[in-house]
């Protein structure tokens, strides 16, 4: 592969390629080392991929298959079951996403099963037809379809739960505060 | 198309737009512009995509160091890889074999005693006291990066046909506690010249800032001092006519 060709693949794909990463693993370093490893292997066998417009599709496929002998080496990943609560919750709405914090949605898309966070992490990362994320995660459309539905619906119940807790807390801190003040004014 | 069915398909709709020219989203669009209650459904999805697929790169945004590092990877030593390429092995074998011809011709050659004890010691420490070796560099744009990547000074200055040449090979070694860098060239006519760059402070007697020529047998070489560097060229084989041409 050309030098020219490597940057621009790093410049181009790294960030998505880290969020991708960080989706499948939760952890800043392993997703650090999952988009390290998918480059090496980009440096050493780049030379198979032919075709430049393929190189992304290349490169997520690739870090996903690292990330799956990962898995199966240590059995990595912790297992979270969605609570039966959170199912009977109105999904979120847009104006109860607006007053959660970014690292609350981010933390939301992490509880997820894997058969659900990763195709929607692709899909959020905006670069990716589900007929691409198909591809990289080496299943059929039809799954791909299904599973964004599922696991956007998980998703959005969490997010709900979430943004009533925030405003909850909110409406606490607020009364808190006047409670505080009007003892000062007393 | 039920509802439903339009709501799966178009649950997998970017939320950029950027699926907006996917003919297998045609029909499910058209659906949902003649039905309210879809349109209305399909409204609130993209606004809540949107917020999430912003909230969410956001938050995955890679560490600094990150693309540094991966533009770095191209320029880490593999050494399994590099020695196990015998082009390499016999570019290496011939930097060993003109290290040591600086030291024997530069030993019997007059001049001031310090510089003819580097040009001695330094083939001894070059054959025994390898520092780092770089995998490979083609160009010296990549040697530069290699000893910047190594902490090592990359400020050195070199003559316009040194800047353009072709590089087999790039290695430290150390000489008396002062990096030298030996930088193999690939000349034409299947020539090599190999570049040593050493602290000019290291040096009593450093050569002067004008190129000093020299054929000695058949190895031509020249030595000149810029800046804060010294430098030497060796080129077995080759003519002093050629070196010139580097200048």
């Amino acid at each position: 592969m050309k030098e020219s060709d490597y940057e621009e693949a790093v410049i181009n794909f790294y960030e998505g390629l880290y969020a991708f990463g960080y989706s499948l693993t939760g952890k800043e370093d392993d997703a650090s080392e999952l988009t390290q490893e998918t480059f090496y292997r980009l440096l050493v066998r780049g030379a198979t991929v032919r075709d430049a417009s393929k190189v992304k599709s290349w490169l997520f496929t690739t870090l996903y298959r690292i990330f799956l002998g990962w898995q199966q080496r240590r059995a990595l990943l912790p297992h979270f079951e969605i609570s039966t609560v959170e199912n009977e919750l109105a999904p979120v709405t847009p104006d109860q996403m607006d007053v959660l914090l970014d690292n609350v949605v981010r933390d939301s898309l992490l509880e997820l099963e894997e058969r659900y966070r990763a195709p929607l992490m692709l899909f959020y990362l905006n670069d990716h037809s589900y007929e691409k994320i198909a591809s990289i995660l080496g299943v059929p459309i039809g799954t791909v379809m299904s599973r964004l539905s599922r696991g956007k619906a998980l998703l959005r119940q969490r997010l709900a739960a979430r943004a009533i807790g925030t405003e909850t807390n909110n409406k606490i801190t607020h009364l808190q505060g006047r409670i505080g003040s009007r003892s000062r004014a007393l | 198309m039920t509802n439903e069915e339009a709501k799966l398909i178009l649950q997998a709709y970017a939320p950029n737009g950027r699926s907006a020219t996917d003919p297998n989203f045609r029909a499910a669009l058209n659906q949902a512009r003649c039905n309210r209650e879809l349109a209305d459904w399909f409204a609130n999805e993209q606004a809540l995509d949107s917020r999430i697929s912003d909230s969410l790169c956001r938050s995955l945004k890679p560490p600094t160091k990150l693309k540094s590092l991966l533009l770095a990877q191209r320029a880490i030593l593999r050494p399994v890889a590099w020695w196990r390429k015998r082009s390499h092995q016999l570019a290496l074998a011939g930097c060993v074999a003109v290290l040591s011809i600086f030291g024997l011709v530069w030993f019997s050659h007059p001049g001031p005693v310090e510089f003819v004890k580097y040009r001695e010691e330094m083939s001894e420490s070059a054959a025994e006291g390898i520092e780092r070796v770089s995998e490979a560099p083609r160009n010296l744009f990549q040697v530069r990066r290699w000893l910047a990547e190594n902490e090592l000074d990359a400020s050195f200055m070199l003559p316009r046909g040194l800047n353009d040449g072709a590089i087999s090979s790039c290695r430290v070694v150390n000489w008396r506690g002062k990096k030298v860098y030996i930088i193999c060239y690939e000349l034409e006519n299947h020539q090599t010249a190999h570049l040593a760059v050493i602290d000019r402070s290291a040096l009593k007697d450093a050569p002067p800032e004008s190129p000093v020529f020299d054929q000695i047998g058949k190895v031509a070489m020249v030595s000149w001092s810029r800046s804060n560097h010294t430098y030497m060229i060796a080129s077995t084989g080759g003519v002093v006519s050629d070196l010139m041409k580097l200048f």
